[in-house]
């Protein structure tokens, strides 16, 4: 436990040279990483660790033959793991995640694109990396600085528990949206009170990492962005990577809290309705935000001629925007009751018996008419 | 701020009135128009984060908020199931100027127009001409009429109800947005709707009570009015209410 400075992560690999080379990916300067056999990490390792990053393919060390108690994976190691970061004294709190490149082997159908977080949150893991992804490094950095941040103890008062979310998110109380943007955050229920006690906070970054960042909620992704702005998602990317006073005021309300890097970038809810706010000067009206957000950009913006959704396909991921009148909604399994609306085309639907399945009751009559 | 008095609601109250009816509508409306109302529930919580900021509040006409087709439900009585009948659409859109008042902001005011356009479509018609329309509608303290009065057309030059003639102004309830969602739903979906608001689900119970204590509100007012009247009672009624007579609060 790392509480000054750099966080610590601890990597349990069988073979050292891999531990080594993912700590040498990870990078000394901006981590303490720790890279042990899973026979050679010691309660020091973890005490000292804010992040365990646990192989999963754990067949090239003496323990994977000692007898049917050892742990034949990282999945099973990592349960050990986490029982004996419970065991450690009151203050420890490390979490858990693995490292694999074949996550497949319990994945099931489960897509890709859901891994990370689904799987994650089915097996008692704070996140699951898969070595594939070019990012990696990136995430298990965003993952081992937010857990390096918990408060410890988790205040039991309920203001200062509250507060310290809100600084964990890095929500300006002095924002322009932070009250709205404060209600939002209450309405997809943090566990912030008797859950977070127990696990020493860990369910403030499971509920950030596996509830809140995938799904529309509170923050939105760049598609929901592009929903929202009616931009096309192609030339809204461009813009992000500009300089325009269009861009400047988007990054002014971009999520910066802890794990903004886990999972893309994300968007306040509340700044962006903000912005349309300001920028209308509290009028509304479609042609005056439009034309207020060409002014910013600089240049005379192409909108979308149509009111768009994220729509998801069979990876239950938002991949694309589509017209709001061509979509339904959906309930995918695991969706969170608080987030926004799963959309899917009916063109799609009329394909996939599967996501037909989906569609919430009440627009089932919708599924074969013209309204 | 207008001069003259004007109306005030509690911010508490619309914030329910729009989350409870988002979910009591959800099974009525279009894809889209839930998506709008959604937003328009996002909207309003924006705009009432600004102490002391005038602001319109409004579902654009452009992009209404468009019900399912009602088949016949218009007129269904209980126990039938005939859907014969023209099918129906619904479009309902919304434009109320108003104040915020100070920090922290409890209460909106109404500073300007308030007016909720609700239009019928044939639903099997490529044609987006209305079958009809009407406006409901809260009057200034210096407007003639009812404060709370519906206009039918009054848009275009042309008669019927050409736009040179606002009247009638027929007297109704007190026109929320909310509130006219209501009707429009409550007219297309007569059994549905019904059943939907009877429920004792959390949204259901929630809509009673805002829209319980806002009614009584207003029907004490028109009791009151009636009751102290020294001229012609149904004259009376078209005077200005107080200013709080959408507060509806609990009575003690």
């Amino acid at each position: 436990m790392s509480r000054r400075g750099i966080p610590t992560i601890l990597v349990v690999d069988d073979k050292f040279q891999d531990a080594r080379r993912l700590a040498q990916g990870i990078g000394e300067k901006v981590a303490n990483v720790i890279p042990r056999t899973p026979d050679t990490f010691t309660h020091t390792d973890l005490q000292s660790a804010d992040l365990v990053l646990v192989d999963y393919e754990l067949s090239d060390w003496d323990g994977a033959r000692a007898g049917l108690t050892c742990p034949p994976n990282g999945l099973a190691l990592s349960a050990v793991i986490r029982e004996q970061v419970n065991q450690l004294p009151r203050g420890s709190v490390a979490g858990v995640a693995l490292h694999s490149g074949k996550v497949e082997e319990i994945a099931g159908r489960l897509p890709v694109e859901l891994r990370g977080f689904a799987l994650a949150r089915l097996n008692n893991l704070e996140w699951i990396f898969q070595k594939e992804d070019p990012n990696v490094t990136v995430g298990v950095l965003s993952l081992a600085h937010a857990i390096q941040h918990l408060p410890r103890p988790w205040p039991e008062n309920t203001d200062k528990a509250t507060l310290r979310l809100h600084q964990l998110l890095a929500l300006d109380p002095s924002g322009d949206f932070f009250q709205t943007a404060a209600a939002d955050v209450s309405a997809c229920h943090p566990p912030i009170h008797e859950l977070s006690e127990s696990t020493h906070a860990l369910a403030v970054i499971r509920w950030l990492a596996q509830r809140i960042l995938p799904y529309p909620a509170f923050l939105t992704d760049t598609i929901g962005l592009a929903a929202r702005l009616r931009l096309p998602e192609d030339q809204l990317k461009r813009l992000l990577n500009g300089s325009s006073k269009l861009a400047t005021a988007l990054r002014g309300v971009q999520y910066a809290g802890v794990l903004c890097d886990l999972y893309g970038p994300h968007w306040w809810r509340a700044g962006i309705d903000e912005l349309a706010f300001r920028l209308t000067a509290g009028q509304g009206g479609l042609d005056r935000l439009q034309s207020a957000l060409s002014g910013l950009a600089g240049r005379k913006l192409v909108f979308l001629g149509h009111e768009a959704v994220p729509a998801i396909d069979d990876s239950y991921r938002p991949h694309k925007l589509i017209a709001a009148g061509e979509a339904l909604r959906l309930q995918p399994d695991d969706w969170p009751p608080f987030a926004g609306d799963a959309w899917a085309s009916r063109e799609l639907l009329a394909e996939s018996p599967t996501l037909r399945g989906l569609v919430v009751p009440s627009d089932r009559d919708l599924l074969d008419s013209d309204a | 701020m207008p001069e003259g008095p004007v109306l005030c609601l509690g911010v508490s109250d619309l914030k329910q009135e729009i989350e409870a009816a988002s979910k009591l509508a959800s099974g009525f409306l279009s894809t889209e128009g839930q998506r709008r109302l959604e937003q328009a529930q996002y909207d309003f919580a924006t705009a009432v984060a600004q102490p002391q900021t005038g602001f319109i509040w409004q579902v654009p006409r452009e992009e209404p908020i468009w019900t399912k087709p009602s088949r016949a439900e218009y007129e269904r009585k209980p126990g039938s199931t005939d859907q014969k009948g023209r099918g129906v659409l619904g479009a309902f859109s919304f434009s109320w100027h108003m104040r915020t008042g100070p920090k922290p902001v409890k209460e909106v005011f109404l500073t300007g127009n308030a007016t909720s356009m609700l239009r019928l479509h044939d639903s099997e018609s490529e044609e987006d001409t209305a079958l009809s329309m009407w406006r409901m509608e809260v009057g200034a303290h210096d407007s003639p009429g009812c404060c709370f009065h519906t206009q039918v057309l009054g848009t275009k030059p042309h008669p019927p109800f050409p736009k040179s003639l606002p009247v009638p102004r027929l007297p109704v309830f007190p026109p929320t947005p909310m509130a006219c969602l209501e009707f429009l739903l409550s007219e297309l979906f007569q059994l549905r709707w019904s059943e939907e608001v009877q429920r004792g689900s959390q949204p259901a119970n929630l809509w009673r009570g805002i829209q319980r204590r806002r009614l009584s509100s207003f029907l004490d007012w028109q009791l009151t009015t009636v009751e102290q009247s020294t001229g012609s009672p149904l004259v009376e009624l078209k005077t200005f209410p107080n200013a709080e007579v959408l507060m509806g609060r609990e009575k003690g």
